[in-house]
């Protein structure tokens, strides 16, 4: 079996040589041959084209065809990922070859391994403006249910879908404004970087398997939909797969050499103040207990903004109480073992007119605009423009239950501000409505 | 230790949280009895002629009730975005609204094949609005509105506005679905009796339902091929009439 190494590790070196040299052949096809579907442009064009948006009239059938904003986003990335594998094996005749993954352990903490600095080696690509900033921390792994990590359900696969998972809002969407350049678009696949940030993406989604409780859907509208890709070695010179052939590491065929889940952000605000430790418990007694793809609204926004205004957020105290009540009710001893409230901010509908995925926003909020102001999540507005541009949209769910007891105090709202990344931000991403969330009974 | 039994009280309890969690079930049940209620009223089935008089607020109706189904996920999300001590209520806003759109349209659409009806024969009027429909299914038009499709608007949590916003959303969604699907729908009108009804209607819930073709090329084009079946059978009926009726 296949074993896909961290990109940082020396057991990667040979890997990492084996990817250039498949690029560089890759890349060779393309210049022949701009429409051969196992050279490097053709391959980016199935995922999708720079401005995001819909496959153009006379073009393949299966350019623009990559899964964003729906449950459907890991499996085809999962998927894309192993026939791009099989090309390079092919490509380089090294069958054993296997893809290394971008170890970052945030988005905060991202640096580009030298191999891919380097402006002599084929997984160079001009353009990047990597300008690494502190950004939200990711809380994907507090996420309890397959909809609310990898995407929201949808009865068939969709281009870009509206609901992203908590992995594809961050750290997905955030390395790719990061880097920027080709990588900040919907044909990011021109960038070498982008197959080992999909297989960090990959690897993600196996860790997230092996935390307590997590289940990937055992929907059919989800296993029974398929994919199909070219293949360097098929008759037809296609392959098509199925979401149940991929929807573990295992199922589709290969492994990584290690899967050791980061800390919650509970977990992590704790560590960072042993104080909580004493007030809330052990952590052992801190896992999410919560089933968290049915949310009910505690407030909401009355009219919509953009990233330049402060919104507030009033939180219908009655709903507040019976939630809390109910949870109390639930917990073996009642309230002391509720933990804080799971809470989510949602922003709904967003877009923005201008600017790829490196106009990014960074989200503050604020018990009623008072005390500490504390970051919930960053937008990344990757393929959003091309999305907007035709009519569409993004809810963008930020997971902010680790900060619940500060928020939801006596102030009775709480006050949310924007502010850019980057000065230099082209779009202003709008939205209908900013929402405050909690679990459904 | 005996196994735990569920009371009839808690299984009441159950019921009624699915219910409000999932309208979906209410929504379809009372789409289900419209149909069976007009369906048995024996509308469905009589000729154009025959019903001009009654005929076009019972195919709106009919197309009321049958698209309602559709209003099932937007009305979950509408009820998921409004506070709980508005959850029916939202629900049942949305659902008017959505189905007020789809009367009028039914109205227009059976006033308007009605009107065509008397000037050219049934069957060749249902063949052109068979090949309208496969023509239009495979647009790029039509394509840029199916994405467009479930994207719902936002209302204010509280208020008359929150009152006002469900009813226009579904009113909104409505309009969504009858830019997409006017085409089948006035075919549904048009057709003669409830199996080429029925056979309309199941091929345009097949691009809708669950499984495989990924990318939906293939169930796009499968609707309109059964409607285009369908078109060329109408102009078969319509050339052996005469042969049949000397039979």
């Amino acid at each position: 079996m296949l074993q896909r190494k961290a990109v940082s590790t020396e057991a990667a070196a040979d890997d990492l040589a084996i990817y250039a040299e498949g690029v560089r052949v890759m890349r060779q096809r393309s210049e022949r041959d701009p429409m051969d579907p196992l050279g490097w442009v053709y391959q980016s064009r199935i995922h999708g084209n720079s401005r995001g948006e819909e496959r153009g009239p006379g073009e393949p059938v299966d350019w623009s065809s990559c899964q964003h904003g729906s449950w459907f986003f890991l499996p085809w990335h999962r998927m894309s990922l192993l026939q791009f594998e099989r090309i390079v094996q092919v490509s380089t005749g090294e069958p054993e070859w296997a893809l290394p993954y971008w170890d970052y352990p945030d988005a905060s903490n991202v640096t580009i391994p030298d191999a891919f600095l380097d402006e002599s080696s084929p997984l160079f690509q001009p353009g990047r403006a990597f300008r690494p900033r502190e950004l939200a921390a990711p809380t994907w792994q507090d996420s309890g249910s397959f909809v609310a990590f990898g995407g929201g359900e949808r009865e068939r696969p969709v281009h870009r879908g509206r609901e992203l998972g908590s992995v594809e809002l961050n750290p997905h969407n955030l390395v790719h404004g990061l880097v920027s350049g080709d990588m900040a678009s919907f044909q990011s696949p021109l960038d070498p970087l982008f197959y080992i940030h999909h297989c960090a993406i990959d690897r993600f989604w196996e860790v997230w398997l092996t935390l307590e409780k997590r289940r990937n859907p055992d929907k059919e509208s989800w296993l029974g939909s398929s994919f199909s890709f070219p293949d360097p070695e098929a008759s037809s010179g296609r392959r098509t797969l199925f979401v149940r052939d991929v929807q573990t590491v295992a199922a589709a065929g290969y492994s990584y050499d290690e899967l050791t889940p980061p800390p919650s952000a509970r977990e992590r605000r704790v560590m960072a103040r042993p104080s909580e430790r004493d007030r809330t418990g052990m952590l052992a007694e801190m896992a999410p207990r919560r089933k968290d793809e049915d949310l009910e609204l505690l407030g909401a926004t009355s009219r919509g903004g953009t990233v330049r205004d402060r919104a507030e957020i009033g939180v219908a105290s009655e709903a507040l109480e019976r939630r809390r009540s109910v949870l109390a009710d639930q917990g073996p001893r009642g309230a002391e073992d509720i933990g804080p409230l799971p809470l989510f901010l949602r922003l709904e509908n967003v877009g923005i007119e201008a600017g790829d995925a490196s106009s990014m926003w960074n989200v503050y909020v604020q018990a009623g605009g008072e005390g500490e102001r504390h970051l919930a999540g960053t937008i990344a507005p990757f393929g959003l423009a091309g999305l907007t541009a035709e009519g569409g949209r993004q809810t963008l769910t930020m997971d902010i239950s680790h900060l619940s007891d500060e928020l939801l105090g006596p102030a009775g709202a709480l006050e949310v501000t924007f502010e850019p990344v980057y000065e230099d931000a082209e779009g202003e991403p709008f939205y209908d409505r900013a929402a405050l969330y909690t679990t459904a009974e | 230790m005996p196994p735990a039994v569920v009371g009839t009280r808690t299984k009441r309890r159950l019921a009624r949280r699915r219910l409000r969690q999932e309208p979906e079930i209410a929504i379809s049940t009372l789409a289900f009895v419209l149909v069976a209620f007009l369906l048995v009223h024996g509308h469905v089935g009589a000729s154009l002629q025959e019903s001009w008089l009654h005929g076009p607020a019972e195919d709106a109706a009919m197309m009321a009730a049958m698209m309602l189904p559709l209003a099932g996920a937007s009305a979950r999300s509408v009820a998921q975005r409004s506070l709980r001590s508005r959850w029916a209520r939202s629900v049942g806003e949305h659902v008017l609204g959505f189905g007020a759109v789809w009367f009028a349209y039914g109205i227009a659409a059976a006033v308007a094949v009605r009107l065509v009806s008397r000037v050219i024969d049934a069957l060749l009027l249902l063949a052109l609005v068979l090949t309208v429909a496969a023509a239009w299914q495979v647009s790029a038009p039509r394509r840029r509105r199916v994405e467009r499709c479930g994207r719902l608007r936002t209302t204010p949590p509280t208020g008359w506005r929150a009152e006002v916003g469900s009813t226009v959303v579904g009113t909104q969604q409505a309009l969504g679905c009858v830019t997409t699907c006017w085409a089948s729908m006035l075919a549904m009108v048009a057709a003669p009796n409830p199996i080429v009804m029925g056979t309309v209607l199941a091929a345009n819930f097949s691009e809708w339902a669950p499984g495989p073709d990924a990318i939906g090329a293939a169930r796009r084009r499968r609707p309109a091929a059964v409607y285009l079946t369908l078109a060329v059978g109408a102009l078969l009926l319509l050339a052996a009439r005469p042969a049949l009726s000397e039979a």
